[in-house]
C-alpha cells in the first residue's frame, strides 16, 4: 500500500533541511524521494505534512528497557518476576515507540530479559522500535553496574564475559570503564578496568563483529575505552583536551545522556543519598564537558539513559532541548539523533530519508530546526511511523 | 465516549435472540439495553450491526497460554527462555482476543509466566482477552501434566500445593484426576489422585474462593472430581450414566475440548509423539458419545478448547463451537456455553451476557449464528470484537 508524504519540510537525517520534496512509502520501505512535481498523478493515500516536518524516527542510543525510572529501579526490579519485568520492558518500549524513538539500543537489561522482547518486535510480533541489545553490562567486581552485570576481572575472563554475550545474541557488547553515579561505593571519577582489560574486551567484541559501548564518566576510564578502540562513550562526563582529540582521532562517538543527571537533580530526595550526593559532584562537568566536545567538533549520537531515576521512558526526544541547551545547535541535535546514531550502530537501512530505507518516520509540527521543542515535545508530534504503520498520532 | 450499536440482532448470552434494540456503550460499560426508538435523539459513534448478530464476546475456559501448538509444545518450551515464553503467550492471548474471544482460562501455564500476562492485559497494560489463570496444575507423582505441574501426594501435600497456588495469585485451582493423552505412560481411562485427594484439593480451593477444575477423562476419576465438588470436568472423556446423573445433581459443567482430539487425530503424521496419537485414536469416539450423552440429558456445558496442544491453534478457537454442534447440539445453546455458561463457571457476573452495568467485551458477526453456527465458528463471519468497549483491529 503506497502513500505520499508531501507538504511541508524534510530533514533527511544526513544534515540537510530541503522543502518541496515528496517521500514515497511502499510497504515498509521509503521508494522514492523526489520533488512533489514527479508525484502529480499519485493516486494513492496522500499525507499532507504542510506546516510540519518529516524526519527519520529517531533513535535513543542508550536506553535500559528493563528499569523502571523509580527513584531505586534496582529495589523495584528485585521484587518484580521474570516475566513480569519482560512484560515492562515490552511496554517501556512501546512508550519509547510513541514518543517519536523508532530505535533503541538497550544498554544492559537483566539475565537476558529483553532478548525476548527485542526478538518479538523485530519480528514483528509487536510494534515497538527496532532493538540493539548489549545483554549484561561487562564490569569488575564491584564494578558500575555489578547488581545485575556480568562480572569479569582480567583480560582472560573479560574476553570470556564478551564471548558470552555474543553467544547470547547481543548485538552489541558494553565495557564499564569507570565508576558511576548510581551504584554505591564507587566514584565516576575512577577508571575501573584497566587499559589492557578495556583493550582485550573491545578487541574481542569487535572480532565478532559487534559494535562496542563504555560506560565511562571518569578522564582516565574514557582514555582507556578510547585507546581500546571504543565505538561509543557512555555520559562521558569528565572529558579534557586530550580525550577530545583522541576520541576525533578515533572516530569515537560520544552518547551524551544529559537526561540522567538531570532527572536526578530534580528529584533529590527520592532517590538514595549517594546518587544525589555524587550526581551534584558530576552535574557541572558533564555540562562543560559535553559543550567542549561538541565546539571541538566530536561526534555525537543521541542518547537518554531512560529507565534510570525519573528519567520516564517516553520522554526520550527531550534529550535533543537538554543538548541544544548545552549549546549543540539543533541540526546537530538532530542529525545526532538520526543517521548519526544510525552510523554509531551501523545500521545501513534506517535513520536517514533515503530510497530503499525502512519507513520508521516521524512528522512533527513546524520546524525543529527554528525551535527544537518541535521534535523535543512530543505534544508537536503529529505521527510516528515504524515501517510504514502508524504507531503513534495520526495522518490525517 | 458513547457508542449505539441497533440494526441487528442481538444474541444475551443466556439463548435469547431479538431484534430491533439497540445497545448503548459508554465508556468501558454497556449501559443501557431498550428498544432502539428510545436512542432517537442520540448524537454519539453508531456501529450498524443490521444484517448482523451482536452478542457477549466469547469465552474460552480451557486454553494454555505458555503452548504454542506446535507437534510437541512442550519439547519446544524446554528449548525456550521464560521471557520467550512470556512473549509468546502475550502474543497468543492477543491472537485469541483478535479471533473473538474475549475472556480465556488459562488452564495451566509454565511456572507462572503467564500470569505476567494476564496482569498486564487484566490491568489494561496491553490490549488482550480478560485471563484467569490457573497457574501450576497439580498432579500426582508421574501424573499427566507431571513436566510443568506442581507434583503433590497425599492430601496434605495437595493441600499445601492449592496453597501455593492460592498464594501465587491462581484466579482458580485444577487438579489431575486422571491421565491424559499428552502424558507419556499413563492411561487417560486411569483414575490418578485419590477420592480423598481430590476432595481436599477441592475444599481448599473453595474456602479460598477459588473455583476449580479437573483434567477428568477415566470414568472413575470424574467421579472422585465430581463427588469432591469440582466445579467443572475438562474433557470427560469417559462419561456412563452415573457420571452423568451426578454431574447433574451436582451441577458441575463440562469443558469438552472436542478440538484438543480432533487435532491430534487430523494431523498424526506431523510430529505429535507416536503415544498421544495412538491415545488419542483410542479415546475419540467416547469422548463424543459421553458428550452427546451429557447434553441430552441436560448437564450444563461452558466452551474450551485446550488450545495450544498439538494443532491446536490459539485463533481458532471459534471453531470448537461448530464441533460441538456437529456432535448434536443445538446452536444456541452452544453459544450460551461460549457466553453466559462461562461467565457462571469462572464466576464473572460483570461479562458473558449482553446486560446493563456489565464490560462492553463484545463480538459482532454476519447473518445469525443462531441460524447459521459457522457465522460464529468461522471468523471469516466476524465482524468486530469489542474489549471494553473499544474496536480491536486485526
Amino acid at each position: 500500500m503506497a502513500m505520499l508524504l508531501s507538504g511541508g519540510m524534510l530533514f533527511d537525517g544526513d544534515g540537510q533541511v530541503h522543502e518541496g520534496m515528496g517521500v514515497l512509502v511502499d510497504g515498509d520501505r521509503i521508494a522514492r524521494v523526489a520533488p512533489v512535481a514527479e508525484f502529480a498523478n499519485f493516486d494513492g493515500q496522500r499525507v499532507d505534512t504542510s506546516g510540519g516536518t518529516l524526519l527519520p524516527g529517531l533513535f535513543d542510543c542508550h536506553v535500559h528497557l528493563c528499569m523502571t525510572a523509580s527513584g531505586d529501579t534496582g529495589a523495584d526490579m528485585a521484587k518484580m518476576s521474570d516475566a513480569t519485568i519482560t512484560m515492562l520492558a515490552l511496554q517501556n518500549a512501546q512508550t519509547i515507540l510513541r514518543g517519536g524513538v523508532t530505535s533503541v539500543r538497550d544498554c544492559g537489561g537483566k539475565d537476558y530479559l529483553e532478548f525476548a522482547v527485542r526478538d518479538a518486535i523485530n519480528a514483528r510480533k509487536f510494534m515497538g522500535p527496532t532493538i540493539h541489545a548489549v545483554g549484561k553490562m561487562i564490569c569488575m567486581t564491584g564494578g558500575h553496574g555489578n547488581r545485575v552485570g556480568r562480572i569479569a576481572d582480567g583480560v582472560q575472563e573479560v574476553v570470556k564475559a564478551v564471548r558470552e554475550q555474543v553467544h547470547a545474541g547481543c548485538d552489541c557488547v558494553k565495557i564499564m570503564a569507570t565508576g558511576g553515579v548510581g551504584t554505591p561505593g564507587v566514584n565516576p571519577e575512577d577508571a575501573h578496568y584497566t587499559a589492557e582489560e578495556m583493550a582485550a574486551g573491545i578487541h574481542e567484541a569487535h572480532r565478532f563483529h559487534k559494535h562496542t559501548a563504555s560506560h565511562a564518566q571518569g578522564r582516565d576510564g574514557i582514555l582507556n575505552a578510547v585507546r581500546g578502540g571504543i565505538d561509543s562513550v557512555e555520559h562521558g562526563i569528565f572529558m579534557d583536551d586530550k580525550c577530545v582529540a583522541e576520541m576525533k582521532e578515533n572516530g569515537t562517538w560520544l552518547v551524551p545522556t544529559l537526561a540522567a543527571p538531570r532527572h536526578i537533580l530534580e528529584n533529590p530526595d527520592a532517590v538514595p543519598d549517594y546518587v544525589i550526593k555524587k550526581t551534584n559532584r558530576v552535574s557541572k562537568h558533564h555540562l562543560a564537558s559535553i559543550k567542549m566536545y561538541y565546539e571541538g567538533g566530536g561526534k555525537i549520537a543521541m542518547g537518554t539513559d531512560t529507565g534510570t531515576p525519573f528519567n520516564l521512558h517516553g520522554n526520550n526526544a527531550m534529550e535533543l532541548a537538554y543538548m541544544v541547551e548545552a549549546g549543540v545547535a539543533p541540526i546537530d541535535a538532530l542529525q545526532a539523533s538520526t543517521g548519526n546514531a544510525a552510523d554509531l550502530v551501523r545500521d545501513s537501512e534506517r535513520g536517514r530519508i533515503k530510497e530503499g530505507h525502512y519507513a520508521d518516520l516521524l512528522i512533527v509540527n513546524g520546524d525543529p530546526v527554528s525551535d527544537i521543542t518541535m521534535v523535543a515535545d512530543k505534544s508537536n508530534h503529529r505521527a510516528v511511523l515504524k515501517y510504514g504503520e502508524l504507531a503513534a498520532g495520526s495522518l490525517g | 465516549m458513547s457508542t449505539l450499536y441497533s440494526g441487528g440482532l442481538v444474541f444475551d448470552g443466556d439463548g435469547n435472540i431479538s431484534k430491533g434494540q439497540g445497545v448503548l456503550v459508554e465508556g468501558d460499560q454497556i449501559t443501557r439495553i431498550a428498544d432502539v426508538g428510545e436512542f432517537d435523539g442520540f448524537d454519539g459513534d453508531r456501529v450498524d450491526t443490521s444484517g448482523g448478530t451482536l452478542m457477549p464476546g466469547l469465552f474460552d475456559c480451557h486454553v494454555h497460554l505458555c503452548m504454542d501448538a506446535s507437534g510437541d509444545p512442550g519439547t519446544v518450551m524446554d528449548k525456550l527462555t521464560d521471557a520467550a515464553i512470556t512473549m509468546g503467550a502475550l502474543e497468543r492471548a492477543q491472537i485469541n482476543l483478535r479471533a473473538g474471544i474475549t475472556s480465556v482460562r488459562d488452564c495451566g501455564g509454565k511456572d507462572y509466566l503467564e500470569f505476567a500476562v494476564r496482569d498486564a492485559c487484566n490491568k489494561r497494560t496491553f490490549l488482550g482477552p480478560t485471563i484467569y489463570a490457573a497457574g501450576r496444575m497439580i498432579c500426582m507423582t508421574g501424573g499427566h501434566g507431571n513436566r510443568v505441574g506442581r507434583v503433590a501426594d497425599g492430601c496434605d501435600e495437595v493441600i499445601t500445593a492449592v496453597r501455593e497456588q492460592v498464594h501465587a495469585g491462581s484466579d482458580f485451582v485444577k487438579i489431575m484426576a486422571t491421565g491424559g493423552v499428552m502424558t507419556p505412560g499413563v492411561n487417560p481411562e486411569d483414575a490418578h489422585y485419590s477420592a480423598e485427594e481430590m476432595a481436599a484439593g477441592i475444599h481448599e480451593a473453595h474456602r479460598f474462593h477459588k473455583h476449580t477444575a479437573s483434567h477428568a477423562q477415566g470414568r472413575d476419576g470424574i467421579l472422585n472430581a465430581v463427588r469432591g465438588g469440582i466445579d467443572s470436568i475438562e474433557h470427560g472423556i469417559f462419561m456412563d450414566d452415573k457420571c452423568i446423573e451426578e454431574m447433574k445433581e451436582s451441577g458441575t459443567f463440562l469443558v469438552p475440548t472436542l478440538a484438543a482430539v480432533k487435532n491430534i487425530i487430523a494431523n498424526k503424521d506431523n510430529g505429535i509423539p507416536a503415544y498421544a496419537v495412538e491415545k488419542s485414536i483410542r479415546v475419540t469416539e467416547f469422548h463424543i458419545a459421553s458428550f452427546k450423552a451429557f447434553y441430552k440429558a441436560g448437564g450444563k456445558v461452558a466452551m474450551g478448547t485446550d488450545a495450544g496442544t498439538p494443532f491446536n491453534t490459539h485463533g481458532k478457537n471459534t471453531l470448537e463451537l461448530l464441533y460441538m454442534t456437529e456432535a448434536g447440539m443445538s446452536t444456541s445453546d452452544a453459544l450460551v456455553a461460549a457466553t453466559g455458561n462461562a461467565a457462571d463457571l469462572v464466576r464473572d457476573d460483570s461479562r458473558g451476557r449482553i446486560k446493563e452495568g456489565t464490560f462492553a467485551d463484545l463480538l459482532i458477526v454476519q447473518g445469525n449464528p443462531v441460524d447459521d453456527i459457522t457465522m460464529v465458528s468461522d471468523t471469516a463471519n466476524h465482524r468486530t470484537v469489542v474489549k471494553y468497549g473499544e474496536a480491536v483491529s486485526g
